[in-house]
């Protein structure tokens, strides 16, 4: 086991890695603290490995976002149809019950 | 005279509410019934995409908005109505899925034993607009390694990754603190990832 100082005087400290990887989500999304993201800033550009590591994060965050859009979650025409029809019903029985 | 298209939805919100025009009880339904169609496309694909059955995600997008017609007198607007029906449409579709018991809250292991520096990271993706197969193909992929994430990872990752909403919106509308978000969205995301490193420099779509 290796002391913090001793840790943070070693280049390329492969200990660090596993740190590097919690802190990964919070780099993306741009919520680490100053010195964090100075510290990991230094590590990618040293480790290969992590380098790779968060490009790959970053890619799959990035692809996520197109399953908004993907086809097979669109609304089919009847389901809005549908909707129009139950809502227009139940919401006119809520309004006759007030009166 | 369709003038409701211009309006924010906390202007609709206010109009379904009573508050704002006619003087009555009932609300205006045509300010409503904007808000159905700014919101059905949305809450739709995000119930689908919780429940992975369509039957189940047309009930959860009626009863959603039911619910909204029923509630909005009451809500106050101390969040914004977009996370408030999003609230309200993830609790439906949750509800429904832990009674159909296909629930699975939790990975089977604590942590998946990640060292990039293992080479655990030696997968990298083909970046840039690059070959739209291989983009379907990958995009399959992730939609399929969505589908086995655990609920509770699964439901943050959708919100946060997919709808986009911020830490804060996520923390609110699941009722969790936002390190709980913040955390459970960095396992869902290495897990994701993981689920992609078929997909390894050169081995795509072999
Ligand atoms: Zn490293």
């Amino acid at each position: 086991m290796m002391s913090k100082s001793e840790m943070s005087k070693s280049e390329i400290n492969h200990c660090n890695c596993k740190k590097v990887l919690e802190l990964l989500s919070a780099y993306i999304d741009s919520e680490l603290s100053n010195d964090e993201k100075r510290m990991l800033d230094k590590h990618i550009l040293q480790c290969q490995p992590c380098k790779v590591y968060l490009e790959s994060l970053n890619y799959t965050v990035r692809l996520s976002v197109r399953l908004e859009k993907q086809e097979s979650y669109q609304m089919p025409k009847d389901v809005r149809v549908k909707l129009r029809t139950f809502l227009k019903e139940k919401c006119q029985c809520d309004k006759d019950e007030e009166r | 005279m369709n003038r409701n298209n211009k309006l924010t939805d906390t202007e609709l919100v206010a109009k379904v509410q009573g508050s704002v025009g006619d003087a009555g009880d009932v609300g205006d339904y045509e300010a409503f019934e904007e808000l159905v169609k700014r919101y059905e496309r949305r809450i739709y694909g995000h119930s689908l995409r919780l429940l992975g059955n369509k039957e189940d995600a047309e009930d959860v997008l009626q009863e959603t908005f039911l619910n909204v017609f029923r509630a909005i007198k009451n809500f106050r607007g101390d969040s914004s109505f977009s996370t408030w029906i999003y609230r309200i449409a993830t609790n439906n579709a949750l509800m429904k899925l832990r009674k159909s018991g296909r629930v699975e809250v939790e990975f089977d292991d604590e942590f998946p034993n990640i060292d990039p520096a293992k080479g655990g990271a030696t997968v990298s993706y083909i970046e840039g607009p690059g070959d739209a197969l291989i983009e379907k193909e990958v995009l399959a992929e992730l939609d399929k390694a969505v589908k086995k994430l655990p609920e509770k990872y699964r439901t943050i990752f959708l919100l946060r990754d997919v709808e986009e909403f911020s830490t804060t919106e996520t923390a609110e509308i699941l009722d969790i603190t936002e390190s709980a978000v913040k955390s459970r969205l960095h396992r869902a995301r290495l897990s994701l990832r993981e689920g992609l490193s078929k997909f390894k420099e050169g081995a795509v779509g072999n």
